[in-house]
């Protein structure tokens, strides 16, 4: 690019968090280049998923900022956000019930980041996203008919309508069959490759360790290592973290 | 395979439904001379028509799934708005009851503003405690409003003169009930593209999920607004249509419980999910309550309405539009 110094895809300054008066989540600071794959992992409860939620302008940080390629987007609000390019799943898949899968991902295309050109265009658009994610036998149902494991996928179909730059997977493999994590490692490969920026919150490590370039552990409210994934793996605290030595 | 089967996700009209519509249509024409002209059976489809107009204008929010019972507030608004403008500055009906809806309109900003983060229940809770405050400032502004005892005299719609014809809605059931006709045809259309346009999506996203709507770029808070602004705007026209026909209004009369829930009832009966069930629901319901239930019960014909309400609840949770739509569906293929 012309620029000289492009700014970073996405920086954290300091984030913390609470509820209640209660910290969540205590000066996290993480800068994320072009093209990266950054995971977190980390126990239940620990605070991933509110991260996202401050990152999608879903909730405010109390202190710091969020930084998007250079721009300072702390507490905007989360439809500004999505047309900048941020794009987000659910952990706990989000669906228009009464909606088709087809149109599901239609809402997407329609309100996310680029105007998008002619009607068949957005339709031929939507059913490529959804042979992506192996969902287009099912564009005719409806949002409340599909099974969880196809709610996840619609989550990153309709997350890839809005033309992301940054896309966060909230567990997007959790419960997935071996076969089924296998496609969505290539599947989140390809999507690296096609110029995304991609946030994974993976709980079991299935996926992850895979096709991460660095891995965050959180803990305890806090950011206790950032690295190679198996670097962070073999961290003391990581250890601790998930074999649970540190309640002793 | 799967490609035909997802392009023909678009929806042509079929023969049946094409049929049923003009059939429909041809006969709410020639209502008034299939009836007594101008007798009671025309009058009560021109109510009838009055108030589908009345439950599409509430099921606007509705679509969004605010459920709302405070819109009697945005009809007296109207009503006082356009009565009051054509005592004091005694100006033509038709262009007295556009301001009155916009009184309602401002009224709809106000709710968004004061209460526009409430969901469900607290919402339908705080739209219903909204009315108070515009009938006991009304009630009691007596110098400028006449207090309870409401203002008297409000002309009926002024007549207009169609080349050597005159239409006379004051004066003759017939044209009144061809004015309302194409009324509620315009609001209908016009109300089925809005659903079917972009900002038609967004409301229905808004509906079955605000905060994935947000995400995928949904602008949940101007959605809403606008969405505030039409329903009032629409409502408080009806209300002002409804004080030049009455010829009075009074604070009980048009800031009441009745008015608020009547189109919700409509609504819930004919479908809230299709555009046309809430018209669908005035014109099936309304006739049978003041037709024929009034003749048979003089004193509590309206229970009608209550009775309606839990059966279609516990019968067709979506309304007769939805089970009729399947219906025709079957029907056709």
């Amino acid at each position: 690019m012309a620029a000289e110094a492009t700014p970073p895809c996405l920086e954290l300054k300091g984030i913390s968090f609470g509820f209640h008066g209660r910290p969540l989540l205590e000066d996290i600071t993480l800068t994320v280049g072009h093209q990266e794959i950054v995971s977190f992992i980390g126990p239940n409860g620990v605070g991933k998923t509110t991260l996202f939620n401050i990152i999608c302008g879903l909730a405010a940080p109390l202190k710091g900022s969020v930084i998007y390629r250079g721009v300072d987007i702390t507490g905007r609000e989360p439809h500004t956000i999505c047309r900048m390019g941020i794009a987000r799943t659910f952990q706990i898949p989000r669906p228009f019930p009464q909606m088709t899968v087809l149109e599901n991902v239609l809402v997407g295309i329609w309100f996310g980041a680029e105007e998008a050109g002619k009607p068949d265009g957005e339709r031929q658009e939507a059913l490529r996203l959804l042979d992506l994610v192996g969902l287009r036998h099912k564009a005719e149902e409806r949002g409340r008919e599909l099974t969880l494991s196809e709610l996840r996928r619609l989550e990153v179909a309709r997350a890839l309508a809005t033309k992301p730059r940054l896309l966060l997977l909230d567990e997007v493999a959790a419960g997935l069959s071996p076969q089924a994590i296998r496609e969505a490692v290539e599947l989140i490969k390809s999507l690296r490759d096609g110029g995304l920026t991609l946030l994974i919150i993976d709980h079991f490590l299935t996926l992850t360790c895979q096709v991460s370039d660095r891995l965050v552990a959180l803990c305890e409210r806090k950011m206790t290592a950032v690295g190679k994934p198996a670097e962070v793996l073999n961290s003391p605290e990581v250890m601790r973290a998930y074999l649970g030595r540190g309640d002793a | 395979m799967g490609e035909d089967k997802a392009m023909k996700r678009v929806r042509t009209p079929t023969r049946l439904s094409v049929a049923l519509l003009s059939a429909g249509f041809l006969l709410f024409l020639g209502w008034p001379w299939l009836t007594a002209r101008g007798g009671i059976h025309c009058q009560a489809m021109s109510m009838a028509l009055f108030h589908g107009c009345l439950a599409l204008a509430w099921n606007i929010c509705s679509m969004m799934g605010a459920v709302s019972l405070g819109h009697t507030a945005f009809f007296g608004l109207g009503a006082y708005g356009s009565a009051l403008l054509c005592h004091y500055g005694h100006l033509n009906p038709f262009l007295t009851i556009p301001l009155g809806g916009i009184l309602g309109a401002f009224y709809g900003v106000l709710w968004h503003i004061a209460f526009g983060k409430l969901r469900g229940a607290p919402f339908a809770l705080a739209s219903l405690a909204s009315v108070e405050i515009p009938k006991v400032i009304i009630d009691n502004w007596e110098s400028f409003t006449f207090g309870s005892l409401g203002v008297v005299g409000i002309p009926p719609l002024s007549p207009i003169r169609v080349g050597s014809f005159m239409l006379d809605f004051g004066e003759n059931p017939v044209h009144l009930y061809h004015l309302f006709l194409v009324g509620t045809l315009f609001l209908c259309l016009l109300y089925r593209q809005a659903l079917r346009s972009r900002w038609g999506w967004a409301v229905r996203t808004i509906r079955e999920d605000e905060t994935a709507a947000a995400s995928l770029g949904v602008n949940v808070r101007r959605t809403r607004l606008q969405v505030f602004i039409c329903s009032a705007f629409l409502t408080g026209i009806c209300g002002g249509v409804y004080a030049h026909l009455m010829g009075l209004v009074e604070p009980a009369l048009v800031f009441s419980l009745h008015i608020s829930a009547l189109p919700l009832v409509l609504s819930i009966f004919g479908g809230r999910f299709q555009w046309y069930g809430p018209l669908l629901g005035a014109v099936v319901l309304y006739p049978l309550d003041q037709v024929v239930f009034r003749s048979l019960f003089p004193v509590g014909h309206s229970a009608l309405y209550g009775f309606v309400v839990i059966l279609t609840l516990m019968l067709f949770p979506q309304g007769m539009g939805a089970w009729l739509q399947k219906r025709l569906h079957l029907a056709s293929s």
